[in-house]
């Protein structure tokens, strides 16, 4: 069986991320009434479970992937190399760095629509993904990105008669 | 009996009901097909042209729009890893693997062979077995839903490829999301932080395509794509009948699990279309196909979620209880032409009854005779280069997300989830698992919570009817058999 670095990064972060949540996060985030009768009633139960429940698994990952790297019986994978899923072997040159501002890019959208509404940001946002895909067809990419977003607006506003937001352009 | 078949024949042999059945599906196949619009949203549109038309014509339409949508759901599923419904969501796990290696026409037409097929035994066991079927659901009580979801929950194991540990991380992040909001038992806050939007939850259209489809369009940037690179390849296209013979215990397997779980209302098509899918890789000759594009895995999801869409008219018709929110929204076309569903109508309109059971049966030939126009269609989409199908996907997905509920929170609960699913993605913890406990993690907590209130505390309410150990005992018994399966695979 492989395991990789990452399983030990997924293990320590769930045993974080359970720790956080069971700690802090649920005694601050659920309301439990002083007239909880039994404790098996009581909201914050389940959520506590879970945050167990997670907290065991990271454990269990972490310990399992640390005595598996000091004993000598996995293939171990940098961390810095980021192996994952076995893309890097494919990956395009400044793939990761795109990535990222693809990310970025997704956020900025949703920024943007509150601004701008959702037909406006989604044509430039269809033209920005289309140019980071690669496409230099730039003919297509405007015809593209007004019909897509024109259309669609028209299906929900007028066939859906689901409202949808303009921004500035209302 | 020959009577009343005869006479609901002539009351659905006219063009208008043809026209709104065959009408009817080709609109379901098409908001199916989009991401964010569901059957429900398509029903509920169409509920007020149904006003001017006779009750039978009516009520077809609608059931048509509802049937086409179910199978829509995968052509969006298979072609760009984005499920139309949620219930086509299982539908990824084999049908986007296999348009990826250049067999998307397949994937379309074996999902559309299992869905006419499930859907063909669904109308049947719809006019054959209301009554019997209508009565094992009514005994559903808190205690019976908690060990069915007991149950229900194993599929987890199936559905988490080669790691249960992840599986279990993944439906552990599924059902702690999934009890954000109002706590059902004393209405008091979990997780809401002060913020409004937060007290009803988080909504499932946002995360099922976060978790889906944005990572998808994220990870499409670390591969060696050129920009003009198809999606697919659709050369192979044919199901032979042997493929469809191998298939053939699976899809009817799926289609009674699909009729079981869809007659029992609040359970939904999504659970039944994992347990299919579950079921068929647990006694499939090679399992390891399962989740790399097998096409039986295609089958049988395709059969649980089309086997249970038309069980849920079960307790629409016997009982006038809607199974979900889309027969809830039949349930009012019935009552704005005057009639109500339950056993009154089976005494008052028989032949009103008959008239739905036979334009049921034809709504099966016509998703097969519109499906294939429709695949021939959308399989287009595979031939368009990824640079521009992508960027349009994205685009559709935050249109689909905010029509859901007209909320901007929604777009940015997509927009996380998505950074989320990436991150799963990339850690190798499967989604579908999270998807499944996102859906039944609230009905296990609060049947868990209503059966101790009924039973004041006492344990022996769990164990109150044979339909309780039933469960647990097909619980135990399938993760016994998956803790030896997984032995012996090391």
């Amino acid at each position: 069986m492989k395991i990789k670095i990452k399983d030990c990064i997924l293990g320590a972060s769930l045993t974080v991320l359970g720790s956080v949540l069971f700690l802090f996060v649920i005694p601050e985030g659920v309301v439990v009434p002083s007239s909880v009768s039994s404790l098996a009633l009581a909201p914050d139960l389940w959520p506590r479970v879970l945050a167990l429940m997670l907290l065991g698994l990271g454990i269990l990952l972490f310990v399992r992937s640390s005595l598996r790297l000091l004993g000598g019986t996995a293939e171990v994978t940098r961390a810095s190399s980021l192996n994952f899923a076995g893309a890097s072997a494919m990956a395009r040159p400044f793939g990761w760095f795109v990535l990222f501002v693809a990310a970025i890019a997704l956020f900025v959208y949703w920024a943007a629509i509150q601004i701008l509404g959702i037909p406006v940001a989604s044509a430039i946002a269809l033209a920005s993904f289309a140019l980071l895909y690669g496409e230099r067809r730039y003919g297509v990419i405007l015809t593209l990105s007004t019909v897509v977003p024109v259309s669609l607006y028209l299906f929900f506003s007028k066939i859906a008669q689901v409202p949808i937001p303009m921004g500035v352009f209302e | 009996m020959i009577e009343n078949l005869a006479a609901g024949l002539a009351m659905v042999a006219t063009v208008q009901n043809v026209i709104a059945i065959f009408g009817g599906v080709a609109i379901g196949i098409i908001v199916g097909a989009l991401p964010g619009m569901s059957g429900t949203m398509g029903v509920a549109l169409a509920l007020p042209f149904t006003f001017y038309l006779n009750p039978v014509t009516g009520i077809l339409l609608l059931l048509g729009i509802y049937k086409g949508a179910v199978y829509g759901g995968s052509i969006s599923a298979i072609l760009i890893k984005t499920p139309g419904m949620a219930s086509s969501a299982c539908t990824i796990l084999d049908g986007y693997p296999l348009a990826q290696r250049g067999e998307a026409d397949k994937a379309l037409k074996m999902a559309l062979y299992a869905s006419c097929v499930a859907d063909f035994i669904s109308n049947l066991a719809l006019i054959l077995f209301t009554g019997l079927i209508a009565g094992f659901a009514l005994r559903f009580g808190p205690p019976e839903f908690f060990a069915l979801i007991c149950f229900s929950l194993t599929i987890i194991a199936g559905v988490s490829g080669n790691s249960i540990v992840r599986g279990l991380v993944s439906a552990a992040f599924g059902l702690f999301l999934a009890t954000i909001g109002v706590d059902i038992i004393y209405g008091t806050e979990r997780f809401v932080f002060g913020n409004v939007e937060l007290m009803r939850g988080l909504g499932f259209i946002p995360i099922l395509i976060g978790l889906f489809a944005i990572p998808e369009i994220l990870d499409q940037f670390l591969r060696h794509m050129a920009a003009h690179q198809k999606i697919t390849n659709i050369e192979r296209g044919r199901v032979s009948w042997r493929e469809f013979k191998e298939s053939l215990i699976t899809i009817v397997r799926g289609s009674v699990i699909g009729v079981v779980l869809g007659a029992i209302p609040g359970i939904g098509a999504a659970p039944a279309a994992f347990l299919s899918y579950s079921e068929a890789k647990r006694s499939s000759k090679r399992p390891n196909e399962f989740g790399r594009g097998a096409l039986e895995g295609v089958a049988a999801s395709e059969a649980g979620n089309n086997g249970a869409a038309g069980a849920t008219m079960i307790p629409l018709l016997s009982l006038g209880v809607p199974g979900d929110a889309v027969t809830a929204v039949i349930l009012g076309a019935f009552m704005v032409h005057g009639l109500m569903p339950g056993p009154l109508l089976f005494l008052e309109n028989l032949d009103m009854i008959y008239a739905l059971f036979i334009g049921i049966l034809l709504s099966s030939i016509s998703i097969f005779l519109v499906a294939i126009i429709a695949i021939r269609l959308f399989a287009k989409i595979a031939d368009t280069s990824s640079a521009l199908v992508f960027p349009v996907v994205l685009v559709l997905c935050v249109f689909g997300a905010y029509a859901a509920n007209s909320s901007m929170f929604d777009l940015l609960v997509m927009t996380i989830m998505g950074m989320v699913g990436f991150f799963m993605l990339k850690f190798e913890i499967p989604a579908p698992p999270f998807l499944i406990a996102f859906v039944l993690g609230p009905l296990f907590e609060n049947n868990l919570r209503r059966s101790i209130l009924l039973g004041r505390g006492e344990i022996d309410i769990f164990f109150r009817s044979e339909i309780t150990w039933f469960f647990y005992f097909l619980t135990v018994l399938t993760l016994v058999l998956l803790i030896r399966r997984q032995y012996q695979t090391r």
